[in-house]
């Protein structure tokens, strides 16, 4: 099945409101956000029926579409596991998921006959469904558990994510990537006169909490004004964050919460990091960036950039005085956050898409600049996929799409806040809806492209068409050729891209654009 | 009747005199005397001498964008016997419906100012004064009741006024062709066809490069992008208005838009310009009006809802609060049909009522007009620059799409004209849509009135503007307008009925400007 294509400069959102001609019951809106997936469902043999319920439903968080009359009710599915049914089964299709619910989740199987209506709950898969959360992601590959996944299966999370996802082990991670670079003299690893990194300075200053204590105030005592963020290491959405800006409060905050008692013995630990008191502000306000990025393969590197991100506006003013550091409204961008603002927006809820961002960059401070900074972000993507891709349990069967969390200073300087294993891919306005919608739609056109069976064993190398509004950030097999070629003609050594003198950009390989 | 030579002194005495006494006309003085002691200054050659230092030093480039503006604000010559309202609008039934409309408007707010018993304006109290000087930067956080405010008028009732305009020196039943009972505007003005329009607007024919099209070709990549960048890097060096001008017709480069738009319209960055935005913000933060609640009702209402603009709420109300304020205004009243509404105030001395402007810039701001100021953020982060800018796009365009007049720039013209060009090139679909109750100019006008600000992604309006600003008329923004219609005609023919038409125009963020006015203009059978 090829992408659905729509006539010359013809929206998508031209057509939210039609509704199409479906073989199944559209659910309203809030339930079904992506019912525009379905448009051309018809004539489909069980395998592209399967296909095409995977597209609604493989990715994390997303509410599958297909009418099970509310079976799904407002669950957030986390992981989808789907398959062709057994011959001796009949007709259809089987799927494992995972959900997530306010205060729990469960788990299930189902078998679905080729109209994809359910036919019933199928418990001979529930035990294999069960293991497949993104917390416990890992235990599907274990070699235990005696199961082994098919070429025709493919799961959006690797196994060991959190090396990247955890707050705590991406900072370690990262540490250790430019430690090993030092090692190796590369030029990336070039260092100015202040002792800072030239290229790989692109995160805040972070130290884990407890473990790191003596190192931080250490840091703490050469700027004793600067603010500081804290941030348990395995929460999302903005959760159990807070600003401390005096030694004293850390010290306060130790001896009230246990959990740094409990962090001690390894199980809630915390990130404490430079708190970045000079954003760019637009319009006034503060803003940070949520950029999608799909991992195919670690080893080699391979990997894509979305065009539509977006940013994320505080609603209110951004004010740098500390008296303020209790309104987490004014320094957190997680829209999570955001909703429970009196001023929250349901219209636009706060986003503005990243195009919008170029658009006033280019125009306000010129097109050097602003080009400058997306080589930057892209830069930075790629440096931290690099620095995690030794540890990365690089199975076949896995891809992942990762939301990363951007703040831009006001000298236009990208710094990387964290990255999420499992975006939200809900909608909170109609042109989120349009967004999300498209992504999913790319990220499984990319995973499983031309509409077919899900194949791990194929190597993805697409054409630009089939991409969709992904663009390769970083294809290493394809950079390695091509360094290979200059250095067979020109006879330049890979490493010298790096160390020229006096250049701002960083040394790129220019597979991205 | 005068002849050329005879309009054209006309014209320069009117410039001439306008520019006496303008801050450019002391620094000129200044420079000239300053020459004085330069010992390249010969006495015999005193005023060659001067002309070429003051050439050298770019001063006389500055005279030249100075007049040139002049130029663009400068009324159109009449006979120097007939009384300036006829100057302002020849027609004598456009002056006596926009009279009338003026006079509802007013009767409106002043009914408004009544029901509510708030005063038109008030001084306000000292900590009121300190409070808003605060939060001069963060207006938006502010959450007023408005609910009794409500716009003084939508596009929507000026259309009805559009609509009924008539010319009583027609006998109807004789002179109206059967195409002109087609659409909803029942005057006839002078309005250009097709060939006419390929004649204007040389530039956006299909042999040049035009940016909106031309920088997104694959095949070769780039290649007039970058030619037209480096043309335009010179031209913002030269400083030349009319150069920025003409360039401006292919399109500007996202990264020189604003420098391009500022010496188009020869809002210069002086201190004084500043000054005079310091004083506007004054003006504001020691008197409240009741205008001040209708432009936060309008940006609550329009902008902060908008995807592309909402984060520029702040400087909106910043802006268009200077703006009510800005006597400078007033001056625009020249060359426009309307009047400024007048309001009647006890003086202080006397018991004499006087009548003075109301609001101070003479404009009374209706449902979505901050959307005129709205797409210029994209392109200037200090309010004072912004400020300046909007206000010279106000006053040489914005206006008459709001104003009753014959111009070939103003509403009427432009709703005329794009019922004439579905009329003629869409016929069938005119005469459909027509039939199922579904005016097209009941669906375009609210795109019109807002030159498509709010309609459109801002990339694309923006390409629009510098068309706008490069040929010094709205005109094209009635073309478009008619090149959606036909864009989508397709699926229009296939509507029944109002509503169904609407929606199948509800979203065009996804349109590409230029394509659509080029196929248009230069494809289209004639």
């Amino acid at each position: 099945m090829k992408p659905v294509s729509f006539p010359l400069g013809e929206p998508t959102s031209h057509l939210v409101g039609v509704t199409p001609v479906l073989p199944y019951v559209v659910q309203p809106y809030k339930v079904s956000p992506y019912v525009l997936i379905h448009i051309t469902p018809s004539g489909k043999d069980v395998a592209s029926a399967a296909f095409l319920f995977q597209r609604k439903g493989t990715l994390s968080q997303c509410y599958p579409i297909v009418s099970l009359n509310g079976f799904w009710g407002t669950a957030v599915i986390d992981t989808l596991c789907v398959s062709p049914v057994p011959p001796s089964l009949g007709k259809g299709v089987q799927v494992a998921y995972n959900r997530s619910l306010e205060g729990g989740s469960s788990c299930g199987a189902l078998l679905l006959n080729e109209n994809l209506k359910m036919q019933r709950t199928c418990c001979s898969l529930y035990t294999r469904a069960a293991r497949m959360s993104v917390q416990t992601i890992r235990s599907v590959f274990s070699v235990d558990t005696g199961y082994r996944l098919t070429d025709d299966q493919m799961v959006n999370h690797f196994p060991n994510h959190y090396e990247l996802t955890r707050k705590d082990l991406m900072i370690k991670n990262i540490k250790r990537y430019r430690k090993d670079l030092e090692k190796e003299a590369s030029p990336l690893a070039e260092k100015d006169e202040s002792g800072k990194y030239l290229y790989l300075d692109f995160v805040p200053v972070t130290f884990m909490l407890p473990a790191d204590y003596n190192l931080f105030v250490e840091e703490f005592r050469k700027s004793p004004s600067s603010t500081w963020i804290m941030k348990p290491c395995g929460k999302a959405q903005g959760k159990g964050i807070f600003l401390i800006n005096k030694l004293s409060q850390i010290k306060k905050w130790s001896r009230d919460s246990r959990t740094f008692v409990a962090a001690n013995s390894g199980k809630e630990a915390y990130v404490i990091s430079l708190y970045i008191d000079n954003p760019l502000l637009i319009g006034g306000k503060k803003f940070d960036l949520r950029l999608y990025v799909l991992m195919t393969s670690y080893r080699p590197l391979k990997c894509y950039m979305y065009k539509l991100g977006f940013c994320r506006f505080c609603t209110v003013k951004y004010t740098p005085s500390t008296s303020e550091l209790d309104n987490m409204f004014v320094h957190l961008t997680n829209v999570a956050i955001q909703k429970h603002g009196d001023d929250y927006n349901h219209v636009h809820g706060g986003k503005w898409t990243v195009s919008n961002l170029r658009l006033y960059l280019e125009s306000t401070r010129g097109r050097d600049v602003t080009n400058h900074l997306f080589d930057q972000i892209h830069w930075i993507v790629v440096q931290s996929l690099k620095a995690v891709a030794p540890v990365m349990n690089n199975d076949k069967h896995c891809f992942e799409c990762y939301g990363y969390d951007i703040i831009i200073d006001d000298r236009l300087k990208p710094w990387l806040i964290e990255v999420n294993a499992s975006p939200s891919l809900t909608s909170s306005t109609a042109n989120d809806r349009i967004l999300k919608y498209n992504l999913i739609n790319d990220t499984l056109n990319i995973v499983t492209p031309n509409g077919e069976i899900p194949d791990c064993r194929w190597n993805r190398s697409l054409p630009k068409e089939a991409l969709g509004h992904y663009q390769v950030l970083y294809d290493e097999e394809q950079a390695l050729s091509e360094s290979t070629d200059l250095r067979s003609c020109s006879g330049q050594s890979l490493g010298s891209k790096g160390s020229r003198s006096g250049s701002v950009r960083p040394p790129f390989p220019a597979t991205w654009k | 009747m005068m002849d050329e030579s005879t309009e054209l002194s006309v014209s320069i005495t009117q410039i001439v005199q306008r520019l006496k006494g303008t801050h450019l006309h002391s620094q000129l003085e200044k420079q000239a005397k300053e020459c004085m002691h330069k010992p390249e200054i010969k006495l015999e050659t005193l005023k060659d001498d001067v002309r070429r230092l003051l050439k050298a030093s770019g001063w006389e480039r500055k005279l030249q964008n100075a007049v040139y503006r002049e130029l663009h604000i400068l009324p159109p010559p009449g006979n120097p016997r007939a009384p300036p309202e006829h100057t302002k609008e020849p027609l004598a039934y456009m002056r006596k419906a926009q009279l009338s409309w003026e006079k509802r408007i007013l009767k409106s707010l002043n009914s408004m100012c009544t029901e509510l018993g708030i005063p038109l304006a008030r001084k306000r109290p000292v900590l009121e004064q300190k409070e808003l000087t605060n939060k001069w930067n963060e207006m938006g956080t502010d959450e007023p009741d408005l609910s009794k405010f409500r716009p003084v008028y939508a596009p929507k009732d000026f259309l009805e006024v559009l609509i009924g305009l008539r010319n009583l020196n027609n006998n109807r039943s004789e002179d109206l062709t059967v195409r002109s009972n087609w659409g909803l505007i029942q005057v006839s003005l002078n309005i250009r066809d097709i060939p006419q329009m390929r004649e204007t607007y040389p530039e956006l024919g299909l042999t040049y490069g035009q940016l909106g099209i031309d920088d997104h070709t694959h095949v070769p990549p780039d290649l007039f992008e970058s030619e037209h960048i480096l043309i335009g890097k010179k031209v913002v060096s030269e400083q030349d208005s009319a150069a920025a001008q003409q360039y401006s017709r292919q399109g500007c480069p996202t990264g020189l838009r604003a420098q391009l738009w500022t010496l188009i319209l020869n809002t210069t960055d002086d201190p004084e310009v500043i000054t005079h935005y310091e004083q506007l913000k004054a003006r504001v933060i020691h008197h409240g009006l009741l205008v001040d609640n209708l432009i936060y009702k309008d940006v609550k209402l329009t902008a902060s809802n908008d995807d592309y603009y909402f984060v520029f709420e702040d400087y909106l109300y910043q802006v268009l609060l200077c703006f009510s304020r800005d006597t400078a205004v007033l001056e625009h009243f020249n060359n426009n049909s309307a009047t400024p509404p007048k309001s009647h105030i006890q003086s202080k001395s006397g018991s004499e009522p006087c009548a003075v402007v109301y609001p101070p810039n003479g404009v009374i701001p209706f449902h979505g007009f901050s959307m005129y100021v709205a797409p210029l953020c994209f392109l200037y982060n200090e309010p004072s620059k912004l400020y300046s800018v909007f206000r010279e796009m106000y006053i040489r365009y914005f206006f008459r799409l709001h104003s009753i007049s014959s111009h070939p720039s103003g509403i009427v013209s432009l709703c005329l004209q794009f019922e004439r060009l579905l009329q003629t090139h869409l016929p069938q679909l005119f005469y459909h849509l027509r039939e199922i109750g579904a005016q097209p100019l009941r669906i375009a006008f609210k795109w019109i009135v807002r030159a498509f600000s709010g309609y459109l992604s801002t990339d694309q309006l923006l390409l629009l503007w510098d068309r706008i600003l490069g040929y010094g008329s709205l005109e094209l923004v009635a073309v478009l307008a008619a090149a959606v219609f036909a864009f989508r005609a397709e699926n229009l023919m296939e509507v029944t009925s109002l509503a169904s038409a609407e929606a199948v125009l509800a979203d065009l963020s996804t349109l590409k400007v230029m394509p659509l006015l080029q196929i248009f203009l230069f494809a289209t059978s004639v």
